[in-house]
């Protein structure tokens, strides 16, 4: 039987347009450590990861060359014999090791029809033994690594304790298949693109930087358009930046109480903060969009298939200063729900409809950042694991290609980490740091006096 | 158009058909978060090929009410 070529999702174009726009895959390349403090069998870890090949569809992607215009075919191969290498590294250093894995994680794939996944199996010091993973974006985002290293580990327990065998992982040509379907169904696309040329017809959005008006103003002068409402993103230089913090497991669980009683989710409430410490960084602006990415997995098959499925959705909201900070929120999740609904809709439509309805230049936005809240933690669910201490560690691939992207995170704890990733180009760290000290001063403003409207907020904190 | 509609449902969330009453919420009995009821909800249109009004739907909170809601567009 011949090879079946499948064009690429709207997801997987997302990422492949960035990895064209910066001219290396390497800004693609998601890279994750995750180590339990155990002695491993590393051969028995080793058939697992094989066994892993044949199980995971997506982990057995090949992309075509591209054609005279960059695009490129996605089909699957039968079997995939990559060799998994052992390295330990248990008497390095904490900056040796550092290095060693920041040179494995900047390493693009570059070539076609190769595998775009690569594990290794580690010893790290104090007892930490487990897996070293770099994956191409278009293969899988971070639930499809999450759901993928649960599954590896549950084959782990299976041969070495005995537990039950996991159950089969759906197809990933199922749901790309599925996915493709939806792109044929013009009526959707019809209703999906309305409900976009509803958002847009509310006028072009106004940008707002994390350091305030200063940004635009510039960019006015420079263009010499009094009225230009855009910015140019950094596209040259992609140094990459990190601030991270943590924030302590019980007043990480008020939030998730505040939340629950409030039947409103984390996203939402991290987007109101987030939109108020802008508008306050911009002289009040009421008129705030920031870029919230939404993981399309809805059914099983979507949960479980792997693949990259997530999207970037503006979020766009005009919000009066006297509005109380609960209901800010609920207007936001007014607005995202309506976004979820159609958030089949391909960036590449998104971007045209900019492009057509307000003349946005390439290489332009009108968000200052972009936030994804990431619910599922990188658990080992198997009794046979409960208890062991374990660490996970997203790893940067040496690239930034966002201005700011906030990723929230739960940590083992029950608290909550707040991963910022910059371009150092754009930002110090001094100025992350400032955005998440005001970010939690609002949030915990809003939480605490749910009486105080947003003006209240941004003048008290 | 019920057992139909529990059929779909069954593959979003991990609850036996069975379980699935007309008085499920979809939030807190079905455990459904926002997104995938959206997405339930978009993948209804397509189905029944009817346009749900975005304002109503946000009001619909159990199976039952969902069934009617798509029955009600369907004539």
């Amino acid at each position: 039987m011949g090879i079946k070529y499948y064009p690429l999702a709207p997801a997987q174009s997302t990422q492949h347009q960035l990895a064209t726009e910066f001219g290396t895959s390497q800004v693609i390349n998601i890279c994750i450590c995750s180590t339990l403090k155990m002695e491993l069998d590393f051969d028995l870890l080793r058939k697992c990861i094989k066994d892993e090949f044949n199980r995971y569809e997506c982990l057995r992607i090949r992309l075509s060359k591209p054609d005279k215009n960059g695009n490129v075919k996605q089909y699957i191969v039968a079997r995939d014999t990559s060799e998994i290498d052992f390295v330990d590294l248990s008497d390095k250093t904490e900056k040796e090791i550092d290095d060693t894995l920041n040179e494995w994680s900047f390493v693009p794939f570059s070539e076609p029809n190769k595998p775009m996944v690569e594990f290794k199996m580690i010893k790290l010091p104090d007892g930490y033994q487990g897996i070293y993973l770099r994956i191409d974006h278009r293969l899988a985002d971070s639930s499809a690594v999450i759901v993928m290293v649960n599954d590896i580990m549950s084959l782990y327990c299976h041969y070495a304790y005995g537990s039950e065998f996991p159950d089969p992982l759906p197809s990933y040509v199922e749901a790309l298949e599925k996915d493709l379907e939806k792109e044929t169904k013009t009526k959707k696309i019809e209703r999906d693109g309305a409900f976009w040329d509803e958002v847009l017809s509310l006028g072009e959005p106004l940008y707002s930087d994390v350091t305030g008006t200063w940004k635009l103003e510039e960019e006015r002068k420079k263009y010499n358009n009094p009225n230009q409402r855009y910015v140019h993103r950094e596209i040259k230089d992609t140094r990459v930046g990190f601030a991270v913090f943590d924030l302590e497991p019980e007043p990480s669980y008020k939030l998730l109480e505040y939340c629950l009683n409030n039947n409103v989710s984390m996203t939402n409430l991290l987007l109101m903060g987030l939109r108020t410490y802008l508008s306050k960084a911009n002289d009040g602006q009421t008129d705030i969009s920031i870029r919230n990415f939404v993981s399309r997995r809805s059914t099983r098959l979507e949960r479980l298939s792997g693949g990259s499925r997530t999207e970037w959705y503006p979020c766009r909201t005009i919000i009066e200063p006297d509005t109380e900070f609960l209901d800010g929120i609920y207007i936001i999740q007014d607005l995202q729900n309506k976004v979820y609904r159609h958030s089949n809709y391909d960036q590449a439509r998104l971007a045209q409809k900019f492009k057509e309805k307000f003349n946005q230049p390439d290489h332009t936005t009108y968000e200052g950042m972009l936030l994804t809240y990431q619910p599922l933690p990188v658990r080992f669910q198997n009794p046979n694991l409960s208890g062991v201490p374990y660490k996970s560690k997203w790893l940067s691939n040496g690239t930034a290609v966002q201005k700011l992207y906030l990723t929230v995170m739960h940590t083992p704890n029950g608290g909550l980490q707040f991963f910022f990733k910059y371009q150092e180009a754009e930002l110090s760290y001094t100025d992350v740091q400032r955005v998440y000290y005001y970010l939690m001063r609002i949030i915990f403003a809003g939480v605490e006096h749910p009486d105080w409207t947003v003006g209240e907020i941004i003048d008290r904190v | 158009m019920f057992e139909e509609f529990r059929e779909m449902l069954t593959e979003y969330v991990d609850v036996p058909a069975e379980e699935i009453k007309e008085d499920s919420r979809f939030i807190e009995d079905l455990g459904l978060n926002s997104f995938e009821f959206m997405t339930l909800l978009g993948n209804l249109e397509d189905e029944y090929d009817v346009e749900v009004d975005e304002n109503e739907i946000l009001g619909i909170k159990t199976v039952g009410e969902a069934v009617a809601y798509i029955e009600k567009l369907s004539k």
